[in-house]
């Protein structure tokens, strides 16, 4: 699995290098990040790194100070963020806020859920991350309106009064995976990281695996 | 929506064929599910309840008529003339004292935290005093103290509450006018032996008449009408609901247990004498809140709901259907609370008059309704289960899901006139420990409650953004700022001394259910 990713990173990376010059939204600074989250920072499940177009800007800038600080990407057994903190180790301040701008100015991609081609199934033994077939989005809804939804508003779409990011434009699968972070106390449980151990505390109270599938599921119906 | 309401559809067509060929199987096996024969309730159960309750103490009900006593007034009349306050009139008066308005036009929130006040409107030829919120305001009135009377208001335009009890025992609220005052009409939270009566409600966007987590209630002879919610009995028990008129609400009459509140059960309470009639009106109620899953066109609607008894009342013109009985899990915005029952058990719907319901059910009911090949929706139906229920006359009404259900013993409430206290409850003796605790139940648990979204976030949401930080949330209450489109702004809260702020704080944060 750990061979693929690397295989896959490389065809990317290769292809990327060639095509950079079409990501015209984008400045120079974005392309270290390109790599991974694509040249139109659509995101890359295979790497498993989230869309950042359309993301708030004040939530980028949070963010990347924290995987800068080590606040994020602090637990060795967080693969991809220990990636990412490398990453971004040396953005300067005038970079992550440029980097920020230009990506909440992009217009998100929509994220449609995964649908089961026969080669990702292959891998779904593998990754526990994949969303299940059976989810129930109507189950998920209760959850969703009971737990969520104060913070992240009733259409997914995040407030930034409470420091809350807008859900809708991630994809199930990196949503499932970071649910499972904060409550397995791999992402929020830096002391630091405020915002994080409130959504921690918020994604444990969510009772099973099969909870935090039909809170997605819903997500993706906003 | 269109969506998940066609899947839902769909789900719910699947059970049900389920249910009917599981019931086909039944009557191949001969067995019988028609509960008709068996006889359900004790015949005595509303003759004798002095004599079962007179071993707890002055828990008996007493009586022809519903009152509560008052001791002899021999306080001083405070006089309130157009342009004064009465707040400050409020704050002149001692114990026993009563605080009379005079007609005028009033703008204020008025706050009694003292025993034996008795506020009174003066109304003189057709005009009243009015308490104006110009949609500014949260509250009218909130009171703590107990042995507590208001009288002869017009209240309007007011964000929050019309009137709100905060933990006040022995209350009389009586012969107000309440239009247009946002979330709660008439709102007496965690009180014990109260009368609400002769009120008219509309306008109110959750219930117009709210008996939340109360015990020993008396709500007669009001009229609410173009509410969300009409009059709701909510984690309360030993509450009369007599000879009121329900009309043109999304629903007419509510029983609920609402899940996530500190109180969990809901049981004795008399449905009787009541019009509940054409309860129609679009549902205006917050986005996700519990009232917003309130199907329009709802009689009386019962949830998770026990010992609750109906008679006597004309229910016709409600659209989806007369009465309603479900459970939690049943229910839309809801999660479980794993410390409250979630079945509407021990039923008893005795002489009703019934017709001219679901003339236009959602499309649930209408899936359930075909399965008895009718097009229209019930006037009695129940999903979820229901235990040891009973009915009388049941050929008189189209049914879904109630043919389990006995024939009752009784027929007739009448026994029981009231469930008022013959003495009035002595004040409560509070610790500072506690202090936190009744604050949390008389006022947070209004709004919050614990994991679910009643009217602000749910206590979860709170304790996750405020952690180890009470004051955090003094701060906040005392001066509140709108952070979230889809609920209504919070009420500050600085009218509580800080002692009760902090105390309230820290127990919010430590609250686990």
């Amino acid at each position: 699995m750990k061979l693929l990713k690397s295989i896959t990173f490389f065809v990317v990376y290769l292809g990327l290098t060639v095509s950079m010059a079409s990501a015209e939204e984008l400045t120079n600074n974005y392309q270290t990040c390109a790599v991974c989250h694509g040249e139109k920072a659509e995101g890359n499940e295979m790497l498993s790194a989230p869309a950042l177009a359309g993301l708030e800007e004040w939530y980028t800038v949070r963010q990347l100070n924290n995987f800068k600080k080590g606040i994020r990407g602090d637990k060795s057994e967080d693969i991809f963020g220990l990636q990412m903190k490398g990453a971004v180790a040396n953005l300067t301040d005038i970079q992550i806020n440029s980097l920020a701008k230009e990506l909440a100015a992009l217009t998100p991609k929509i994220q449609t859920p995964e649908i089961q081609t026969p080669e990702s199934q292959n891998t779904e033994s593998q990754n526990p991350d994949t969303p299940a077939n059976s989810t129930n989005a109507e189950s998920g809804k209760k959850y969703y309106l009971s737990n969520c939804a104060a913070c992240h508003g009733s259409k997914g779409r995040g407030n930034k009064q409470l420091n809350s990011p807008g859900l809708t434009i991630q994809s199930d699968r990196y949503l499932i995976h970071q649910l499972k972070n904060f409550s397995a106390g791999l992402r929020g449980s830096h002391p630091q990281d405020k915002y994080g151990k409130q959504m921690a505390m918020m994604a444990k109270t969510l009772p099973d695996e099969q909870a935090i599938l039909d809170v997605v599921a819903y997500i993706k119906t906003l | 929506m269109s969506q998940t309401s066609k899947r839902t559809t769909r789900n719910w067509k699947t059970y049900l064929l389920m249910i009917v060929i599981f019931a086909i199987g039944l009557l191949v096996g001969k067995m019988n599910i028609d509960g008709s024969a068996t006889i359900v309730g004790d015949a005595n159960r509303y003759q004798k309840s002095a004599a079962l309750e007179s071993t707890a103490d002055n828990n008996v009900s007493f009586g022809s008529v519903a009152t509560i006593k008052r001791r002899p007034f021999n306080g001083q009349v405070h006089t309130v003339n157009d342009g004064e306050s009465i707040q400050a009139a409020v704050n002149q008066a001692k114990a026993g004292d009563m605080v009379k308005v005079m007609p005028g036009v009033y703008k204020e929130t008025v706050y009694i935290d003292k025993d034996d006040i008795t506020l009174t409107g003066v109304i003189v030829k057709g005009e009243w005093p009015v308490l104006d919120g110009e949609k500014k305001l949260n509250d009218a009135i909130l009171y703590s103290g107990n042995n507590f009377t208001v009288e002869n208001f017009k209240i309007t335009h007011y964000k929050g509450n019309g009137v709100m009890g905060q933990a006040g025992n022995n209350f009389i609220i009586r012969n107000n006018m309440i239009i247009d005052t946002g979330v709660y009409g008439i709102f007496p939270e965690f009180g014990k032996n109260g009368i609400v009566e002769y009120n008219v409600l509309t306008g109110i966007e959750d219930a117009a008449i709210y008996v939340g987590m109360c015990d020993n209630i008396h709500v007669a002879h009001n009229q609410v009408f173009g509410n969300v919610a009409g009059i709701e009995i909510e984690n309360s028990r030993h509450a009369i609901v007599e000879n009121n008129f329900a009309h043109n609400n999304t629903g007419g009459i509510l029983v609920f247990i609402t899940p996530g509140l500190p109180i969990k059960t809901t049981y004795d309470v008399i449905i009787r004498d009541n019009f509940v009639i054409d309860n129609n009106h679009e549902n205006f109620g917050a986005p996700g809140s519990i009232v917003a899953g309130i199907p329009k066109g709802t009689g009386i609607l019962i949830m998770a709901g026990d010992e609750v008894t109906l008679q006597n009342n004309v229910i016709t013109g409600n659209n989806n259907a007369g009465i309603i009985i479900t459970d939690h899990g049943h229910a839309a915005n809801l999660t479980l609370d794993p410390e409250a029952e979630p079945n509407s058990d021990k039923i008893a719907i005795l002489d009703n008059v019934m017709y001219n319901n679901g003339n236009e059910p959602v499309n649930e009911v209408k899936a359930l309704m075909l399965t008895k090949l009718s097009n229209r929706g019930p006037d009695i139906i129940r999903v979820g289960e229901s235990k040891e229920s009973c009915i009388l006359n049941r050929e008189k009404y189209l049914t879904f899901g109630i043919d389990e259900f006995g024939t009752c013993a009784f027929d007739s409430t009448y026994g029981t006139k009231t469930y008022l206290l013959e003495k009035p409850v002595e004040p409560r003796k509070i610790t500072a420990e506690e202090r936190g605790k009744l604050a949390y139940y008389g006022i947070c648990a209004g709004c919050h409650a614990y994991n679910v979204k009643m009217v602000g976030p749910p206590t979860q949401v709170i304790q996750a953004l405020y952690m180890e930080n009470p004051q955090g949330i003094v701060d906040y209450i005392t001066n509140p700022v709108k952070k979230r489109d889809d609920y209504p702004e919070m009420p500050p809260q600085n009218y509580l001394s800080e002692e009760v702020r902090i105390a309230a704080a820290k127990y919010m944060l430590d609250v686990k259910k």
